[in-house]
């Protein structure tokens, strides 16, 4: 190496730092998940993804998103003259991980396309769980008069006490209550970023950096986004419910809680672990199990049928078929439903309609109260 | 405290820092000296006094062997440095695995036997085989005695090839202790340049080809025949990443200080033969094998059919040194088996040709048939590393090993995962190896230092590194070694 002068030696590094910076940029614009932009909705009452808005995600799985308005996934523009069958639940029917086309409320729509007697759209968002149900349904039914029934996708842990917004509780004391709290929106791959290069500090900030500048980001939706609150936002009471005399009591508060809010036809998928691979073989263990028989039993009770998920999506492997869960990119059998497990849930909810033809025509009945 | 990790950016920060300052070349090998002991230390203390026996063992030695040259006692001296160094290897390395072997073969005897849970000392295959190299060196006659104990001291502990390698031999590194060296702007742009590249192999491309190594392996009997495969080339680059890049770390570290290190790879899946392939895989450890194992074995000097019991023995011993599992065992028994198999042919059989296209095509084939081996080889070599990590006892990584074989070479339905992940690691490794075959790709690689593309480069990986920095602590392969 010929020896430079200290300022152009200086110079080159700076400017390929600068350099390196924009090719990292534009790297990061085509590959890294999308931010997601936020805005509020009078109807849900808290913030959801703007309409309009899509999101394209890369790192488990690699699928496009759009959403509609107030959050849906899937609204056709025609949606005032159908029968609306929203499938409510957590970051699994947000499903970042899954291609629009292969999403459960898509693959129930094509799998009744020749009844069309009902249009399944996706309502779902990271980390709600079954008291989001409690806030979100009544609005979404005043708002939308459609919705002809609603399904919601849980995992034993929504049920459980404490799991409400559990991430932003920090007492490990068990709460027994429906509370609603303004949710801040997150940027699903600043997190990781900076958890990963041990910054993690500074993501308060740099969220509320990036709230306040959503044409800073990565790659910015189609429109902006991440409008406050209104200064109207009121949160509804807590709600308590009885705790833990049994689990069972609780169970059956919550859901007579929900219910003293609506009479919409529910049907509850209980999403479990089926497979996994395991010292080289396809074990279909159940840790849960029982926590899922116990609940489906009191919702039975209170007439609100269960769809334990565990026998289907167990039966699907053992013939042959792929692993539910995990996607090219990320760990076989493990992490989010796939494309598979969207096509097992929408022929389990279809199976479900097809035997129960009264499910959306009769509202059900109060609780026998056990 | 691993190379790719912020205290020790932090902590060689302040080291480089020091070395520029300081001028007085005795100052600054203790302060050296004394980094690198609170280098050792930061992985665990109380393993510096191993390191400080070690020392001391083999410094002592030297000095008796430059006093006497009576061929009896010097021959003495040399056993009490092997036996001093082999018994604390072969006891904190070995131990488990022999108390393990043994209880299996008692258990049907109804004996169950309780042994100790021997942690291994990091790095203490890569020093004592430094320092074993020094001795013998000594009694060789072929370097003069370290008289100076810090010197010697700081030869054993120089933390960037403490842990992990390259092994640097006594005749390389002593010499260079003697005068202070220039750490010139030069000196820090390359070895900074070279330990970027190295971070950026084990950190973007050896990390996350884990992610897939890490899943397939222990689970191999649940694949597909195309998954095994693509999880075995994903462990030969993730391997190579890993060790290259810790390689590269550790001689662009040492070079920013004013110290040169032999290259330890040179494209080692390039090689058209397993004798090619060991001069150009961990070159450190071959050439020590070579000089220190097969050459006073006899070498080839006793005849075709004691070279090949030579170079099995050697291989088998350089198996058995990275770790105690019959997995390595048979590692290494299939790389002397392949070395011998290519001795035996290279000298009768092989056809030599003139015809540039009918080279072309025969070293195709000697290619082909070495990376077979190699892959092969390397499913022994993750299986065994699965009995050190405790997934897996000897026998179940001997059978997975086993199982992982059969389904590479015999179509087995299974669970499919062609990872994109792995197709870009491993991609990336044919790449920069094929670049070195053409001119043109070797020019490429070596981009002017002083151009604008270099800092671009080197800034870009950077920005990767801190992008895709694991989230969960990886270390080297090698350490476990």
């Amino acid at each position: 190496m010929s020896s430079p002068t200290r300022w152009s030696y200086v110079w080159r590094w700076i400017t390929g730092a600068a350099l390196a910076t924009m090719l990292i940029w534009g790297l990061g614009a085509a590959t890294v998940t999308d931010a997601v932009p936020w805005a509020y909705s009078d109807v849900a009452q808290r913030h959801v993804p703007l309409p309009g808005a899509t999101v394209f995600q890369n790192k488990e799985g690699r699928g496009f998103t759009a959403f509609g308005p107030d959050g849906f996934q899937g609204l056709p523009d025609d949606y005032a003259s159908k029968r609306l069958l929203p499938i409510m639940g957590d970051s699994y029917i947000e499903a970042f991980q899954v291609d629009m086309r292969e999403k459960v409320f898509t693959r129930f729509n094509e799998i009744r396309r020749e009844r069309a007697d009902l249009y399944a759209v996706g309502l779902g968002r990271s980390d709600q769980n079954l008291s989001d149900v409690y806030f979100l349904l009544p609005r979404y039914l005043r708002a939308y008069p459609q919705i002809a029934g609603v399904v919601l996708l849980l995992h034993p842990s929504d049920v459980l006490p404490n799991g409400t917004n559990q991430r932003l509780i920090p007492s490990p004391e068990p709460r027994a209550e429906f509370s609603e709290t303004l949710h801040v929106p997150e940027f699903p791959w600043l997190g990781p970023i900076l958890l990963k290069t041990k910054l993690s500090i500074f993501y308060w900030p740099a969220k509320q950096f990036l709230v306040s500048l959503p044409s800073f980001r990565v790659r910015p939706g189609p429109a902006a986004g991440n409008t406050p609150a209104p200064p109207g936002f009121a949160p509804l009471s807590k709600t308590r419910l009885p705790y833990p005399d049994s689990i069972e009591a609780f169970w059956r508060s919550a859901i007579r809680q929900i219910r003293s809010r609506t009479n919409i036809p529910l049907l509850i998928l209980m999403a479990t672990h089926a497979a996994r691979i395991h010292n080289g073989r396809v074990v279909y263990d159940r840790p849960t199990e029982e926590i899922e028989t116990r609940f489906a039993e009191v919702c039975r009770k209170e007439h609100v049928p269960v769809i334990l998920l565990y026998d289907r999506f167990s039966r699907h492997v053992r013939s042959g078929g792929a692993l539910p869960r995990g996607f090219a990119n990320s760990r076989p059998g493990r992490g989010h439903f796939n494309a598979v497990g969207h096509q097992l849930l929408a022929e389990a909810i279809s199976d479900y309609l097809d035997a129960h033809p009264e499910f959306l025509s009769s509202p059900p009945t109060a609780g026998d109260g056990q | 405290m691993t190379f790719n990790s912020l205290i020790f950016v932090l902590f060689f920060g302040a080291v480089l820092l020091l070395s520029i300052t300081v001028r007085h070349n005795t100052f600054r090998k203790r302060m050296l000296l004394l980094g690198s002991y609170y280098f050792y230390a930061y992985w665990d203390w109380r393993f510096c006094g191993l390191l400080l026996i070690s020392t001391l063992v083999d410094y002592t030695v030297g000095l008796l062997l430059a006093r006497t040259d009576a061929p009896k006692k010097r021959a003495l001296l040399l056993l009490v440095s092997l036996v001093c160094n082999l018994g604390l290897l072969g006891f904190f390395k070995y131990y488990n695995f022999f108390v393990a072997s043994l209880a299996a073969a008692l258990e049907p005897l109804g004996w169950d036997m309780q042994g100790l849970n021997i942690i291994l000392p990091v790095g203490i295959s890569f020093y004592t085989f430094q320092t074993l190299s020094y001795t013998i060196d000594v009694y060789r006659r072929r370097i003069d005695t370290c008289r100076d104990f810090f010197d010697f001291a700081l030869f054993v502990a120089f933390f960037p090839q403490l842990v992990a390698g390259p092994i640097v031999r006594a005749s390389d590194f002593l010499p260079q202790l003697q005068a202070a060296p220039r750490v010139t702007l030069q000196r820090i742009h390359s070895g900074l340049r070279q330990f970027i590249f190295g971070m950026f192999k084990k950190v973007v491309i050896a990390d996350h080809l884990a992610m897939m190594v890490d899943m397939v392996y222990p689970n191999l009997t649940a694949f597909d025949t195309p998954t095994v495969w693509l999880a075995t080339a994903a462990y030969a680059a993730q391997i190579y990443c890993d060790f290259s890049g810790y390689s590269d770390m550790a001689i662009g570290v040492a070079r920013m200080m004013g110290y040169d290190f032999n290259r330890n790879f040179d494209h080692p899946y390039l090689a058209r033969s397993t004798t090619e392939f060991w001069r150009r895989w961990h070159i450190s450890l071959s050439t020590w094998l070579r000089d220190y194992l097969y050459i006073p074995l006899g070498g080839n000097r006793k005849g075709p059919r004691r070279t090949y019991i030579n170079l099995m023995l050697t291989m088998l011993l350089g198996g058995l040194w990275h770790g105690a599992s019959w997995a390595f065992v048979l590692w290494g028994l299939l790389h002397g088996a392949a070395l011998a198999a290519h001795k035996f042919l290279s000298g009768r059989f092989l056809p030599r040709f003139h015809h540039t296209v009918a080279r072309g095509i025969w070293s195709f084939i000697g290619w082909t048939v070495t990376m077979t081996i190699v892959m092969v080889a390397w499913v022994f070599f993750r299986c065994g590393s699965l009995t050190i990590a405790g997934q897996a006892t000897m026998s179940e990584s001997f059978a997975l090993a086993l199982d992982g074989i059969s389904a590479m070479f015999h179509w087995r339905e299974g669970i499919g995962w062609i990872m994109p992940q792995a197709l870009l690691g491993v991609g990336f490794v044919v790449l920069t190896h094929l670049m070195e075959l053409h001119p043109a790709g070797r020019r490429l690689k070596r981009l002017p230092a002083l151009s604008l593309a270099e800092p671009t480069l080197l800034c870009t990986l950077v920005w990767m590194i801190i992008v895709f920095y694991p989230e969960n602590f990886a270390p080297f392969i090698y350490f476990q070694f």
